[in-house]
C-alpha cells in the first residue's frame, strides 16, 4: 500500500494551506467549529488520514505520522487563534449594545457632614498640637461650675465688677454654683491637679453667658483656653505663639496683629489682639466697627495669684494663658454675619461646610 | 466713658494732639476707644441756607408736598418732594443739594445725594432734619420734622454754605467713647485720663481750681454718724447757702451733653462735672426739705423699707441696700442714687453738699439689691481715689459758689482721712524676666513717675514704689508695677519668640476615639449638629418630654424662659431641629449630636456643684435620604430596622455585636415616653449589663406635633460608658496575648429551616435556645442566620414565619452531607419539642 503512504504525503501541505485559508475566510464561531469538525471531528479528512496510517507501510509510518500531526497542530493552532478572535469580535459587538449614559447620576450614597464649630475647634486644636500643646479631654472641666472655680480660683474678687465683666448664669443648684463664663476654669482645674509644671495645654469648652440672643450673642457659644506654664516663659514667648497661631490661622504671615494692653483678674499684664480687619484689610468698615482691627483674642501672662491658688510656685514657674471665642473666629474666617444660625441646624447652611484635610 | 477732645484740654495741653491720635495713643495703653470718633463739627457738605417760597400738594401722594426752594439770587429756585409735616412757607431751611453728603439713620452711614424721582416727581435736593446732618446734639428740633433755622439765619444768609452762616466749623470738639477696664476706677475721670496722657506725651497736668480751703466750722445742730466702715469708709458734707437755682451755663450744658448726661440746674450740674472731672460721685440736697437739725447717717437698709428716688420710681430696699439716713429715715441710696423727698428743685436756697466714699463691695451689693447701675455706682464699685474725696468737694464748693452764687457755711467729715502709704517693691530683673526683654531703670522710673507713683529708693536692681492714692484699688503687688511699665512702654516694644517645644503631645484615648466615632457617624450619612443645652419648659412639652424634677438643674436668673433649664436629654433639641427643617422642605434628615446632658445627683459644696455631667450621642432620622432622584425607587424605606442597622454599624465599627454576645436589645421595659410603646428597644451592654442606649420610633402624637408626615427614629446612647468600655478594653488588648481565631480550610455547609411560631417568640429567645444547643450538642453550627420573616396569609393570626440559613463547618475535616442532615433532623426536633413551633 504503497499509494496511500506516497500521496499523503504528497497531498498534506496542500491540504493544510487549504485548511488554513479556509479558517481565515469564517466569519462566526459557528462556521469555525463546522469546520473544526469537517477536519479534526470524528471523521474529519485528518483524522480519517490517521486513522489510515496503520496501513501504511511500517517503515513509512514514522515520518508519516510525524507529518500528519505537524500538519494537524498547525491546523488547532490556526483555529484557536481564529476563536478567541472571533470571540473577541463578538465580545465588543455585545458591549457596544450595552452602552449606557455615564451623564446620568450615580446612586446616591449619603456621607454625612461635620458641624463647623467642630471643624474649627479641630483646626485650632491641630495648630497648637503642632506647637506642642496636648488638647484636654472633652469631659475635663464642666460646665456647671462653682464660684470657686470660675471666679475666685482666678483672682476675681467677691463683689467687684469684674465679675460682671460677663453675664452669668446661676443654677438654683446653690447660690455658688453657676453656668462657666469661661473656660479659664480648666486652669484652676488641670493646675491644680497636675501640680507640677510643665504645663502646655489647650481646651475647648462650651460656656454661657446671660444675655438677649441676637445676631450677635446668643446664651452659650464656645471657647478654646490656652495654658503654658514652665520655666522662663515670658511676654515675649506670648506674642510669638499667638502670632503663629493666627497666621496659620488666617492664613499668611503678612495679616498685622496687635496686642493691647486690657484687663483679665486671672492674668497680668493682659493684652487682647486684634487682626487686622479681614473684611476691609484695615480701611474701616461695619464689621470692624471703623477701627480696622477685629478683636479675636484674650491673653495674658497667668497672675501671680492663680499660681498660688493652684498650688505652683510662681517665683520658680510662670507662663501665660489665652482663650478665644470659636464661634467669632468661625464667623470671620467664614463671613458668617449670624451667630444663631450655628445652633438652628440648617442643613441648607450645614451642608456648606467641607473640611479641607 | 465719653472723652472730649475740648474738655480733656482744660486739664492738659492737647496741641498737635489730634482726636485719632489719642484714641490710638489711649488704646495702645489699655484704656480702649470703642468705635469710630464722633465729631461735633459739621460732616455734611453741599448744604446751604434756603428759604420756602411755595408749596404745593403732590399729585400723587397725600403725605407728600412739593416745595420751592429759594437758593439765592445766584442759584435762583428749585422744585423738590418733601414728606415732613412741620414745613411751611417762609421757612428759612437747610437745603442740601444734589452731590451733598448727609447721613441716613436708616443704615447709619454718610451718603451722597442723587437725583430722584418720588411718585412720579422728580426732586433734586433735600430739605434736611438735623439727623441728616447730624447736629442733633447741638440744636432742637420737633420729632419728624425739617429743621427750622428762622431764628438763626435771615436772608442776607440765602445760598450760604451752612456751616458758614451758623459757624459751625468752629470749635468742632471731638468725642471718643472709651472702655475703662474694671480694674481701674480713675479712668472714669478726665483726671484720670489726663494723667495717662500726661505719660505718654509727656505733658503736664493742670489741676482744676477748687476752693482753697475749707477753714469753716462744723454745723452746729447737725450731726453726721458713721457706725460701720464696711458700709461707708468716709462721709463729708458742707453747708452752701444763698444759692440761686438757674440753668447752668451754655458751655457747662455743652460738656455735659457730650458726656451723655443729662442737664438738670446748675447745682445738681455741678455734682455731674465734678464727678466726671475728678471721678468722685457726690450728692446735693435741699437742705431745708432734709433739715439741718439732728444727724446724717449711713446704715444698710431693714428689708422691705421703701424709697423714691430721683429717677421718679420706688425701690424696695433689701438688707444689702446702702442707705443715707436723716434721723434714721432713709432720704437717699447712698452712693447709687438720690431720694425724690430731698431733691435740689427751682426755689431751692440751701444745699447739703455730700462728699463720701462707699466701699467698692458694698455699694456692688447695693445697687444690685435695687436693679439699677448709675454713673455714680459704676464709680464706687471700680472704687474711687480715697485722697481726693476732699478735693471733689472743693472744686464743687468753688464751682457752686461760681455758677449758682451760694457761700459755704459749714463743712464737717466723719470716717478714715488718710490715706495710707503703700510701698511695693519691683525687681528689674524679675521685669526682664518675665517679659523677655531689658529695661533700662531710668526709663522705668521714667514710667512710673509719669504715671504719678514715686520711686523712692533704687538700690541693686529693686526699686521702692510708692503708689499714690488713686491707683491703691489696682496696684498690690509687684506684678502690677510690671504691667504699668510694660503697658507705658508698649507691647509693640516687647520681641516675639516662639518657644522651643520639648513636650510629647499626648492625645488620649478618648480624644481618638470621639474623633473616630465622628468619621463613622459621617460615614454612615448621618451630620452632626449642634443644639443649645439650655432649653426651656415649652420645648420639652412640644416634644412630649417632660423634665426628671429631682435631677433637673434650673437657671436661677435667666432673661428667656426658653432658657431656664439644663438639658437631661439631647433628644428634644434633635426633634426641634427636624422641625426646622422639615419645615424648610428638607424631607430626609438624619443627623447626630454628641453633647452633654446635666443632672443633680450630689450636694454642692464650696468646691462641688453636685451636678453630673454626662456625654451622650443621639441620633434622628427620618425620612431616606438614598431616595432621591432617578433611583429612588431602589431605595429602601426608613423604618425602627435603618435606625437599629445604623447603631449597629456603628458599635460594629468598634466590636460591639449582637453575634459577638457585646450588645442585647429588649423591648423598652416602663414608660416608653417619646417612643412608640411597641417600636422601641433598650440596648445593653452585655459586659456591663448596663444600658448603653435607647433606640425607637418617634410616638405618633409627637409625630404630629412635629408636623412630620413621615415617622421618625431617635435614639440616645451613654457615650461616656461606650468611651469608658472601649478605653477599658484598650487597656487590656495591651497586655493581653493575640487572640486571632484561626481559619478552617475545609467548606462550609449550608442548610435553611423555617418555622411558623407566635409572634410572641422572639428572633433573640431562638437565638438563645440555639446557642445553648451549639454549646451543647452542634460544636460544628458556625452562624445562624435570619434570611426571612413574613406574616400574613397562610399563617395562623397572632403568628409569623422566621426562616433561618444554618451554616456548619469545622477546622479538622470535610463535613458529609449526611452527618449535617443528620444534625438538622435533630435541631428540627428540637425545635418542635421546645420551642413549639411548626416547621414549614
Amino acid at each position: 500500500m504503497t499509494t496511500t503512504s506516497s500521496l499523503q504525503l504528497n497531498t498534506l501541505p496542500t491540504l493544510q494551506t487549504e485548511v488554513i485559508s479556509q479558517v481565515d475566510t469564517c466569519q462566526t464561531i459557528e462556521a469555525l467549529e463546522a469546520l473544526r469538525v469537517d477536519i479534526l471531528g470524528r471523521s474529519g479528512q485528518l483524522t480519517l488520514l490517521k486513522r489510515n496510517l496503520k496501513d501504511v507501510p511500517p517503515e513509512d509510518r514514522p515520518a508519516v505520522g510525524q507529518a500528519l500531526n505537524a500538519v494537524s497542530s498547525a491546523i488547532e493552532t490556526a483555529l484557536s487563534q481564529k476563536k478567541t478572535k472571533l470571540e473577541q469580535t463578538a465580545l465588543t459587538e455585545k458591549l457596544r449594545t450595552e452602552t449606557i449614559d455615564v451623564t446620568l447620576p450615580g446612586s446616591p450614597s449619603p456621607v454625612g457632614k461635620r458641624h463647623p464649630l467642630t471643624l474649627v475647634i479641630d483646626d485650632i486644636c491641630s495648630v497648637f498640637e503642632g506647637m506642642g500643646y496636648s488638647v484636654l479631654d472633652d469631659n475635663a472641666c464642666p460646665e456647671v461650675e462653682t464660684e470657686f472655680y470660675n471666679f475666685e480660683a482666678l483672682n476675681f474678687p467677691e463683689d467687684h465688677p469684674a465679675r460682671d465683666m460677663q453675664d452669668t448664669y446661676y443654677t438654683e443648684v446653690a447660690k455658688n454654683v453657676l453656668l462657666r463664663s469661661q473656660t479659664s476654669n480648666a486652669q484652676i482645674r488641670y493646675m491644680s491637679a497636675q501640680k507640677t509644671p510643665p504645663f502646655k495645654v489647650v481646651a475647648p469648652g462650651r460656656v454661657y453667658r446671660n444675655e438677649e440672643v441676637s445676631s450677635r450673642k446668643y446664651v452659650l457659644f464656645h471657647q478654646i483656653e490656652g495654658l503654658y506654664v514652665a520655666e522662663n516663659v515670658t511676654f515675649a514667648d506670648l506674642k510669638g505663639t499667638l502670632n503663629a497661631f493666627i497666621a496659620q490661622l488666617f492664613g499668611g504671615s503678612a495679616r498685622k496683629t496687635r496686642f493691647r494692653p486690657s484687663f483679665f483678674p486671672f492674668t497680668e499684664p493682659s493684652a487682647e489682639v486684634d487682626v487686622e480687619c479681614l473684611f476691609c484689610g484695615g480701611d474701616g468698615c461695619k464689621v470692624c466697627g471703623h477701627s480696622g482691627w477685629l478683636e479675636i483674642l484674650g491673653a495674658g501672662m497667668v497672675h501671680p495669684n492663680v499660681l498660688e491658688n493652684c498650688g505652683i510656685d510662681s517665683e520658680k514657674y510662670t507662663g501665660f494663658a489665652f482663650g478665644m471665642g470659636v464661634e467669632r473666629l468661625a464667623m470671620l474666617r467664614d463671613a458668617i454675619d449670624d451667630i444663631r444660625i450655628f445652633y438652628n441646624n440648617d442643613q441648607r447652611f450645614l451642608k456648606q461646610f467641607n473640611p479641607a484635610y | 466713658m465719653k472723652l472730649s477732645h475740648h474738655w480733656l484740654a482744660d486739664y492738659i495741653n492737647l496741641s498737635a494732639i489730634s482726636p485719632q491720635a489719642l484714641g490710638e495713643a489711649l488704646t495702645g495703653a489699655g484704656l480702649e476707644v470703642e468705635g469710630a470718633i464722633h465729631y461735633t463739627g459739621p460732616r455734611f457738605t453741599g448744604v446751604i441756607v434756603a428759604k420756602v417760597e411755595a408749596l404745593n400738594p403732590h399729585p400723587n401722594a397725600d403725605k407728600l408736598r412739593l416745595v420751592t426752594v429759594n437758593q439765592g439770587a445766584e442759584l435762583g429756585t428749585t422744585q423738590v418732594v418733601c414728606g415732613a409735616p412741620n414745613v411751611g412757607e417762609g421757612q428759612f431751611i437747610a437745603f442740601a443739594q444734589n452731590g451733598a453728603t448727609v447721613y441716613s439713620r436708616k443704615t447709619s452711614e454718610w451718603f451722597t445725594l442723587t437725583p430722584a424721582v418720588i411718585r412720579g416727581i422728580p426732586s433734586e435736593g433735600m430739605v434736611c432734619s438735623l439727623e441728616e446732618l447730624a447736629l442733633e446734639t447741638q440744636y432742637a428740633q420737633p420729632d419728624g420734622g425739617i429743621w427750622v433755622l428762622n431764628e438763626l439765619v435771615s436772608d442776607a444768609h440765602l445760598g450760604q454754605p451752612l456751616i458758614e452762616a451758623l459757624k459751625l466749623g468752629e470749635n468742632a470738639d471731638a468725642v471718643l467713647e472709651t472702655a475703662p477696664t474694671a480694674n481701674r476706677g480713675d479712668w472714669m475721670s478726665y483726671i484720670g485720663m489726663a494723667r495717662e496722657v500726661s505719660v505718654l506725651f509727656n505733658r503736664p497736668i493742670d489741676h482744676p481750681k477748687t476752693l482753697e480751703t475749707l477753714g469753716v466750722a462744723e454745723h452746729p445742730k447737725l450731726k453726721i454718724s458713721l457706725p460701720d466702715a464696711t458700709v461707708c469708709e468716709y462721709y463729708s458734707g458742707a453747708v452752701i447757702s444763698g444759692v440761686k437755682v438757674a440753668p447752668s451755663p451754655q458751655w457747662v450744658q455743652q460738656r455735659l451733653a457730650s458726656a451723655g448726661i443729662r442737664t438738670i440746674n446748675n447745682v445738681v450740674d455741678v455734682t455731674n462735672f465734678v464727678m466726671l472731672e475728678l471721678g468722685q460721685p457726690l450728692h446735693t440736697f435741699d437742705a431745708d426739705l432734709l433739715g439741718l437739725t439732728g444727724t446724717v447717717g449711713v446704715r444698710l437698709a431693714h428689708a422691705g423699707e421703701t424709697l423714691a428716688c430721683l429717677d421718679d420710681t420706688t425701690y424696695t430696699l433689701t438688707e444689702q441696700s446702702v442707705v443715707i439716713t436723716k434721723d434714721d429715715e432713709p432720704v437717699a441710696l447712698g452712693g447709687v442714687m438720690g431720694g425724690a423727698s430731698t431733691a435740689i428743685h427751682e426755689g431751692s436756697t440751701t444745699v447739703f453738699l455730700e462728699a463720701a466714699c462707699f466701699p467698692t463691695a458694698s455699694t456692688r451689693r447695693s445697687a444690685r439689691s435695687v436693679g439699677i447701675r448709675t454713673e455714680s455706682s459704676a464709680r464706687f464699685e471700680r472704687g474711687v481715689d480715697a485722697g481726693s474725696v476732699q478735693t471733689a468737694m472743693q472744686r464743687a464748693i468753688y464751682l457752686l459758689q461760681e455758677w449758682a452764687g451760694g457761700t459755704v457755711v459749714s463743712w464737717q467729715a466723719v470716717g478714715k482721712t488718710t490715706v495710707d502709704a503703700v510701698t511695693v517693691p519691683l525687681r528689674l530683673s524679675r521685669l526682664e524676666a518675665l517679659i523677655g526683654k531689658p529695661y533700662e531703670t531710668e526709663k522705668v522710673q521714667q514710667s512710673l513717675q509719669g504715671l504719678g507713683f514715686g520711686v523712692i529708693a533704687s538700690t541693686e536692681g529693686v526699686l521702692s514704689v510708692s503708689v499714690p492714692s488713686f491707683r491703691q484699688r489696682d496696684v498690690l503687688k509687684e506684678i502690677d508695677l510690671i504691667e504699668e511699665v510694660v503697658r507705658i512702654d508698649g507691647y509693640q516694644a516687647v520681641p516675639e519668640s516662639l518657644p522651643v517645644t520639648n513636650q510629647t503631645v499626648n492625645r488620649s484615648n478618648r480624644q481618638r476615639l470621639l474623633g473616630q466615632f465622628r468619621s463613622v457617624l459621617c460615614g454612615l450619612g448621618l451630620s452632626e449638629v449642634m443644639t443649645t443645652s439650655l432649653v426651656g419648659d415649652a420645648l420639652l412639652a412640644d416634644v412630649g418630654y417632660p423634665p426628671d424634677d429631682a435631677s433637673l438643674v434650673k437657671l436661677s436668673n435667666s432673661h428667656s424662659s426658653e432658657h431656664m433649664l439644663l438639658r437631661q436629654s439631647v433628644i428634644p433639641t434633635l426633634l426641634d431641629v427636624a422641625k426646622t427643617n422639615l419645615a424648610y422642605g428638607e424631607d430626609a434628615l438624619w443627623v447626630y449630636e454628641l453633647g452633654r446632658s446635666y443632672f443633680k445627683r450630689g450636694k454642692a459644696g464650696h468646691k462641688q456643684t453636685g451636678v453630673q455631667e454626662k456625654l451622650n450621642l443621639a441620633m434622628l432620622i427620618v425620612g431616606q435620604p438614598k431616595a432621591i432622584g432617578w433611583q429612588a425607587k431602589l431605595a429602601t424605606t426608613t423604618d425602627f430596622y435603618t435606625l437599629k442597622g445604623l447603631l449597629e454599624a456603628f458599635l460594629g465599627r468598634f466590636g460591639f455585636s449582637v453575634d459577638a454576645h457585646a450588645l442585647s436589645f429588649e423591648p423598652m421595659a416602663g414608660e416608653a415616653g417619646v417612643f412608640h410603646p411597641g417600636r422601641s428597644a433598650s440596648c445593653v451592654l452585655t459586659d456591663k449589663k448596663k444600658p448603653l442606649a435607647v433606640l425607637g420610633q418617634v410616638h405618633p402624637s409627637i409625630q404630629k406635633q412635629l408636623k412630620s408626615k413621615q415617622p421618625l427614629f431617635v435614639l440616645e446612647l451613654d457615650a461616656d460608658l461606650l468611651l469608658k468600655t472601649i478605653e477599658q478594653r484598650i487597656a487590656t488588648q495591651a497586655t493581653a496575648e493575640p487572640s486571632i481565631i484561626s481559619l478552617s480550610p475545609y467548606p462550609a455547609m449550608h442548610r435553611d429551616m423555617a418555622f411558623s411560631a407566635p409572634t410572641s417568640l422572639s428572633h433573640q429567645a431562638v437565638l438563645s435556645f440555639l446557642e445553648s444547643q451549639q454549646q451543647q450538642v452542634f460544636s460544628a453550627l458556625k452562624t445562624v442566620q435570619l434570611f426571612d420573616e413574613y406574616q400574613g396569609a397562610g399563617l395562623p393570626d397572632g403568628h409569623r414565619s422566621l426562616a433561618y440559613r444554618f451554616t456548619w463547618q469545622t477546622n479538622d475535616r470535610t463535613l458529609t452531607d449526611g452527618e449535617v442532615d443528620g444534625w438538622m433532623t435533630q435541631l428540627r426536633t428540637q425545635f418542635e419539642a421546645q420551642l413549639g413551633v411548626a416547621l414549614r
